[in-house]
């Protein structure tokens, strides 16, 4: 026993002789009643480093422990399947919302979040856009008016240049 | 801004949730709720009061500051307060139905196994588990759904370490022998 009182130390153990299991398995150095103390605490992950090695040893090479054990962990593992259940899903949403009260981002951060937002999805946003723009140019574009052009009575034609009404006409220019 | 988390240990998790990441959140949950629920519906029988109470370790855990991170693994947290909260509840119960209820259960003829729970080896554990004491129970329910170590085990009920892992020797081989010889309540 260890000081603890707490069952049997692993010299105890390794000491132990073998009182079935195969003679391959004793020569391993560890017996399959030592094994049989050891096989709750390997199930549940609890043992040391040379303890965990020598019963995996041990299981590796006696195939009457090795069935023990696959029972044993069949069982404890129907613990766990026969426990665990799904919550409602409605559940996640009312504790989301408990949590998102208490660490929910605050304004700044969240302006920050838009700020860094990755180049892509300010594109999505402005490809989205274009259609709406083109829509809102074609739509409130103001109507094109007649163009009228108001000639004053005062106003002058334009006054010729290198005109001469001393000039003689040409021949085919005089009228007939 | 949508990160994977879903590597991070659960103690960054919390870490960042503080931060205001809910997506954190998302992970843990994802992580717990099925086992937590599970342990917490095997202590609170009724439904209703389990998802209540469900929701109130999860948010009570998550909300509370006083936990370190550094100092030690959000499951045993998790799992201890949920257990706490699981006891307190039962007691107050059992101070609100009082003495007379229970002697009137405890006269009433049971009623006969339904034909779904005699069969299947996921009745067949429940009937086993149920059949344990309560101190052995909590004891398995720690181990395989809370997956606490023996030392975290033994913080959580305030005794030595050797003793944790007797006890639960014990429960085991107690539960293996009610499931292979099948519960009384079967």
């Amino acid at each position: 026993m260890n000081p603890e009182g707490q069952g049997p130390t692993r010299r105890d153990l390794l000491a132990h002789s073998p009182d079935r299991g195969d003679g391959a398995a004793a020569s391993r150095g560890l017996s399959c009643s030592a094994c049989d103390a050891l096989m709750i605490d390997h199930a549940y992950g609890e043992t040391g480093d040379d303890d965990r090695v020598a019963v995996a040893r041990h299981l590796a090479t006696c195939s009457t422990c090795a069935l023990a054990f696959c029972r044993l962990k069949a069982d404890l593992d129907g613990v766990l399947e026969a426990t665990v259940m799904a919550p409602p899903g409605a559940l996640r949403r009312r504790i989301r919302a408990e949590v998102a009260k208490s660490f929910g981002p605050r304004w700044t951060t969240r302006l920050l979040d838009l700020w860094r937002r990755p180049v892509p999805a300010y594109g999505v946003v402005f490809a989205s856009l274009i259609p709406v723009m083109i829509w809102v140019a074609a739509t409130f574009r103001p109507a094109t008016e007649a163009v009228s052009v108001e000639v004053s009575r005062d106003s002058r034609p334009p006054a010729l240049i290198d005109y001469d009404s001393m000039v003689p006409l040409l021949p085919e220019d005089l009228p007939i | 801004m949508s990160t994977d988390h879903s590597r991070c240990a659960d103690e960054e998790l919390v870490r960042i949730l503080r931060g205001g990441d809910l997506t954190a959140f998302d992970v843990l949950y994802d992580r717990y709720d099925r086992r937590l629920f599970g342990y917490v519906r095997r202590l609170i029988k009724d439904p209703c009061a389990a998802e209540d109470l469900f929701q109130e370790i999860f948010v009570t855990v998550l909300r509370d500051r006083t936990y370190e991170p550094d100092r030690g693994r959000f499951a045993a947290w998790l799992f201890m307060v949920a257990r706490n909260r699981c006891l307190a509840e039962l007691r107050q119960r059992r101070t609100r139905e009082g003495l007379a209820e229970e002697v009137r259960a405890r006269w009433q003829p049971k009623a006969p196994p339904s034909p779904e729970r005699a069969v299947g080896d996921a009745s067949r554990v429940q009937a086993a588990m149920s059949a344990l004491p309560d101190g052995q129970r909590q004891l398995i329910l720690l181990k395989q759904i809370g997956e606490l170590t023996y030392r975290e085990i033994a913080t959580l009920l305030g005794v030595a370490e050797g003793t944790i892992k007797s006890r639960l020797h014990a429960a085991t081989v107690a539960f293996r022998r009610l499931l292979s010889e099948g519960s009384p309540e079967t």
